[in-house]
């Protein structure tokens, strides 16, 4: 159980330390996903398509394996959002949700994308809904915290944004 | 550089012309006066075809369809679609446009397209499938996986100004020299010899009218049919045979061979779809052969070569015979003119007319989801863009999704009107379909008769929301929860109320009993209405209203008493819009019908992005949805619970109005919510509860898309906790019927049920007072 939690807190911490490295234009996107590894931390919580027992006239729903089709799109994004195309970034992250629409890793990722874009409004409430969708993610909703902390800082709601700096440090 | 090559030309055709009709000399006076006129006529020709030559009607086009491994959908799904699309079925697929399936194995030829999000190649796909799921997607060529592809969108329609026109503009370069060899053959042979008429044809027309006593026979170049298509109307006068000529002349002069040619080809009408008339090659080649015309086969091209002279009376789908007899005639000409070896000309003849079954574009096949797609661009664009400018509109419909909510409306109704010996035809309905988390509308019906393009009920139809208006009254009772929790008291006996002096307002239950005591919980589970009335004016019919707008609502309401009971006239949109908050755990997401518009030539205009705004806190509004799962399981929509199974944790809510006027079903899945009313246009009652009329709609519609089981969240401020639904106390192995439900932490009660039996009261308890 601590080693879980102590597992948890370094990923998050060198997550965090690999977005900051890897890019000077801003240190709020977060790394690549990796290939191979599942697209979400949260992916345990996250509702697969389980077979549904006596379908009567359903068609059957099989579970989805992991998605490939995501990573490739969150990879897609990655370098759009690298080149400083946002409008692209933005986009490619709207497909990968219309396949995986309840992956908190893809609203989180759009949410940096939207702070980026200085939609600060949108930004906080896609980091929300990532947050509503985290789950057990602890690492993830500090990510989203300090996203929108960030987020109300830039707004000029500095008190707002303290409450969330706090938020984010009781989740890492 | 243009304008001094334009003169020299202009020159030169005037200094030919002075050459050919010497007797124009003796006619100066004439022709000063002309001169003038001229002109005028160059003023329009020369506008007419460097200006907008086109209005471009906006195509508007459906959600692209993504394959990728692991996706859900069935092979027969698949070949539909491509069908839809226009794909061929061919034994090896070689061009775009083709596929061939083996068993589990697909082959398609994909077409390239360019979305708002760059261009999808061309590429043969190779799908595999393991039942009702793509296994693996492959590049067929070498065989690498590929991550995801995306067919071209179906186009679902055009939006045209008054005057109908339609056409796929094609440059020159993409026109196989066959086509253009066939055409000249036919039309003109002169066409590049000559300066816009031939007076040679002309004269042998003259003679002929003259003989005639009439314009009978018309001597036209190419130059003069377009100059006819495109500026002058179809009276047959010498006057207008005068100003045709000119205008020809001042074409030629201004512009070159190949200029004009591409302009005729994209201007020739070639038949009629519906109020939509076809015009140019590229679009004729679709509209019967449904491919581009670089894949036309030889006899393919002397079909509509020959159709020029008469689109209608040579029309290959209602005079085949006819047609062919025209096409073989010009099969011959090329023959003898040796655009084609005799054996290609003979094997050409020999083949069918290869004309497709006809797939309307023009009939605007989903009128109530097109009015919708309009309603928003009005906002944004002017109705001449629209209708003008070429415009690209990428739309959120899922056509599986919409021919599914046509069917099922449509199909069922029919059946309940016979089952229930109901006149034929009485039933109407709506049937509106989002996905979760985005809001896209994924299908809208306005109509049984899905073609009828009158009242658009699922946007325009407001009625009483009856029950539906509940989980709007209990979530601004959970929001409270040291007031309220799922296994509170509610009093279920008779009321009385004096909502104004002198008005006396006895509210009922469905089934007219009273049974006293009743716990939340079930009251929404089988919609009581007493307790909903009495927690409604306990919480404050305003606060009601404040949830409801919260919620998305933006129809009118007003805050009763009778609110409680669904007294509030709503358009299925809106009922959609409330749902799909509660269903996005409390994220307000506008419903979008428009994904992109680009212009006619690919750039982004305009994105309609995904937008949410968190208005709930999750934790109420997941109280709500584990009980509207319990509606389905156990409640007032058992029937949809028994049919999809009790793993698919469907939630929804049915609502009925007084006298059975209005059925309403509204429900959600792990990815759509849908939302369907019943009822009649006069507004009479009909004989139909939300259970009877509209759950059943509803049913057959995710019957045919499929239901993902739906999971709840989790969230930290929500902890579970074992009920006897007898007492509405804690529950232990003791307790036989013991339920799970959800409460925010610290709302549940205390004490445990009589018949708990201790096992774990103790040890609880003990654990509790370490923290006291």
């Amino acid at each position: 159980m601590i080693a879980a939690v102590r597992f948890l807190a370094l990923a998050g911490i060198l997550s965090l330390l690999a977005a900051c490295a890897g890019q000077t234009v801003s240190s709020r996107y977060p790394p690549v996903i990796e290939r191979g590894e599942p697209s979400a931390p949260g992916a345990e919580t996250y509702p697969s398509h389980e077979p549904v027992p006596p379908p009567v006239s359903v068609p059957e729903r099989v579970p989805a394996p992991s998605s490939s089709a995501v990573v490739a799109l969150v990879e897609r994004a990655d370098s759009q959002y690298q080149a400083q195309d946002l409008d692209a970034a933005a986009a490619s992250l709207e497909r990968a949700l219309r396949i995986e629409p309840r992956n908190p890793q893809l609203w989180h990722r759009l949410a940096a994308v939207r702070l980026d874009q200085r939609q600060f409004d949108q930004a906080i409430q896609m980091a929300a809904k990532s947050n509503s969708l985290a789950g057990g993610s602890r690492s993830l909703q500090a990510r989203n915290w300090q996203l929108i902390a960030t987020a109300r800082r830039a707004k000029g709601d500095l008190a707002g944004a303290q409450s969330a700096d706090r938020k984010a440090r009781e989740f890492e | 550089m243009a304008t001094r090559r334009r003169s020299k030309r202009k020159s030169r055709a005037s200094r030919r012309s002075g050459r050919r009709f010497p007797w124009l000399q003796l006619l100066v006076v004439l022709v000063v006066t002309a001169i003038g006129y001229l002109v005028y006529l160059d003023i329009i020709v020369r506008e007419q075809f460097e200006g907008k030559r086109w209005a471009l009607p906006a195509r508007v086009y459906a959600r692209p369809l993504e394959l990728y491994t692991g996706r859900m959908l069935a092979p027969d799904q698949l070949i539909q679609e491509l069908d839809r699309l226009g794909y061929h079925a061919v034994r090896e697929p070689k061009h775009p446009g083709e596929y061939a399936r083996a068993g589990g194995t697909v082959h398609i030829h994909t077409r390239s397209f360019t979305f708002w999000d760059g261009t999808e190649p061309a590429q043969l796909l190779r799908v595999r499938f393991a039942g009702n799921w793509i296994e693996g997607l492959s590049e067929r060529g070498q065989g690498r996986e590929l991550d995801l592809a995306r067919l071209d969108p179906l186009q679902i329609a055009s939006i045209y100004p008054t005057l109908q026109e339609d056409r796929l503009l094609v440059q020159l370069p993409q026109v196989p020299p066959l086509l253009i060899q066939t055409l000249l053959a036919v039309e003109d042979r002169q066409f590049y010899e000559h300066f816009g008429i031939s007076p040679r044809s002309l004269l042998r027309a003259m003679l002929a009218n003259l003989r005639a006593g009439g314009v009978v026979q018309g001597g036209s170049t190419l130059t003069q049919q377009l100059v006819k298509n495109f500026f002058l109307s179809n009276e047959r006068t010498f006057t207008r045979k005068f100003n045709e000529a000119g205008m020809a002349l001042l074409l030629e002069a201004h512009y070159a061979k190949d200029e004009i040619l591409e302009a005729y080809l994209n201007e020739v009408y070639l038949g009629q779809d519906g109020p939509r008339a076809v015009h140019g090659l590229g679009l004729a080649s679709h509209f019967y052969f449904e491919r581009p015309l670089e894949q036309l086969e030889p006899e393919q091209i002397a079909l509509l070569v020959g159709m020029i002279k008469g689109p209608s009376y040579y029309d290959p789908r209602k005079q085949p015979q006819r047609a062919q007899q025209r096409r073989d005639l010009v099969l011959d000409l090329l023959i003898e003119q040796g655009v084609l070896s005799a054996e290609e000309g003979a094997r050409a003849k020999q083949r069918p007319l290869g004309v497709q079954q006809r797939r309307s574009l023009a009939a605007n096949a989903h009128p109530a989801f097109l009015d919708l797609v309009r309603r928003q661009l009005q906002r944004d664009y002017r109705e001449e863009d629209l209708t003008s400018e070429g415009l690209r509109i990428f739309t959120t419909l899922d056509p599986m999704a919409q021919t599914a909510a046509e069917t099922a409306l449509a199909e069922r109704l029919t059946q309940i009107e016979r089952n229930r010996d109901l006149p034929a035809n009485t039933l109407q309905g709506a049937l509106i379909a989002t996905a979760l988390d985005s809001a896209e509308i994924l299908a809208l019906v306005g109509d049984r008769n899905p073609r009828g393009s009158g009242f658009n009920r699922a946007l325009d139809a407001a009625r009483p929301i009856g029950s539906l208006v509940k989980p709007a009254v209990y979530l601004s009772a959970l929001a409270q929860p040291q007031r309220y929790t799922l296994a509170s008291w509610l009093d279920d006996s008779p009321l009385k109320l004096v909502p104004r002096p002198g008005d006396i307002w006895e509210p009922g239950n469905y089934d007219k009993q009273f049974r006293g005591p009743v716990l939340l919980h079930d009251a929404l589970v089988h919609s009581y209405n007493i307790p909903t009335v009495r927690v409604g004016l306990d919480i404050g019919p305003d606060q009601v209203v404040a949830t409801l707008r919260q919620l998305g609502v933006q129809g009118n309401l007003n805050a009763y008493p009778a609110l409680m009971l669904g007294a509030a006239d709503l358009t299925p949109l809106d009922v959609i819009r409330m749902y799909q908050t509660l269903a996005d755990g409390g994220f307000r997401s506008p419903t979008r019908a428009i994904r992109a518009v680009l212009a006619a030539d690919a750039t982004p205009l305009q994105r309609y992005p995904l937008q949410v705004e968190q208005v709930f806190d999750a934790a109420p509004i997941l109280l709500i949805n584990s009980t509207l799962q319990d509606v389905v399981r156990a409640g007032t929509a058992a029937a949809v619970g028994a049919r999809f199974g009790a793993d698919s944790g469907i939630a929804g809510k049915t609502g009925t109005t007084n006298d059975l006027r209005d059925s309403w079903f509204a429900g959600f899945t792990g990815d759509q919510l849908a939302v369907v009313w019943v009822g009649r246009d006069d507004n009479q009652a009909m004989g139909l509860t939300g259970s009877s009329g509209a759950a059943p709609v509803w049913g057959d519609y995710m019957a045919r898309v499929g239901v993902a089981p739906l999971l709840l969240p989790e969230s930290d401020k929500i902890e579970t906790v074992w009920i006897d639904p007898a007492s509405g106390l804690r529950a232990d192995t003791g307790c036989a019927d013991a339920v799970q439900w959800p409460f925010m932490i610290g709302s549940a009660p205390d004490e445990y049920a009589p018949c708990a039996s201790g096992d774990f009261a103790k040890p609880i308890d003990w654990f509790k007072g370490l923290f006291r």
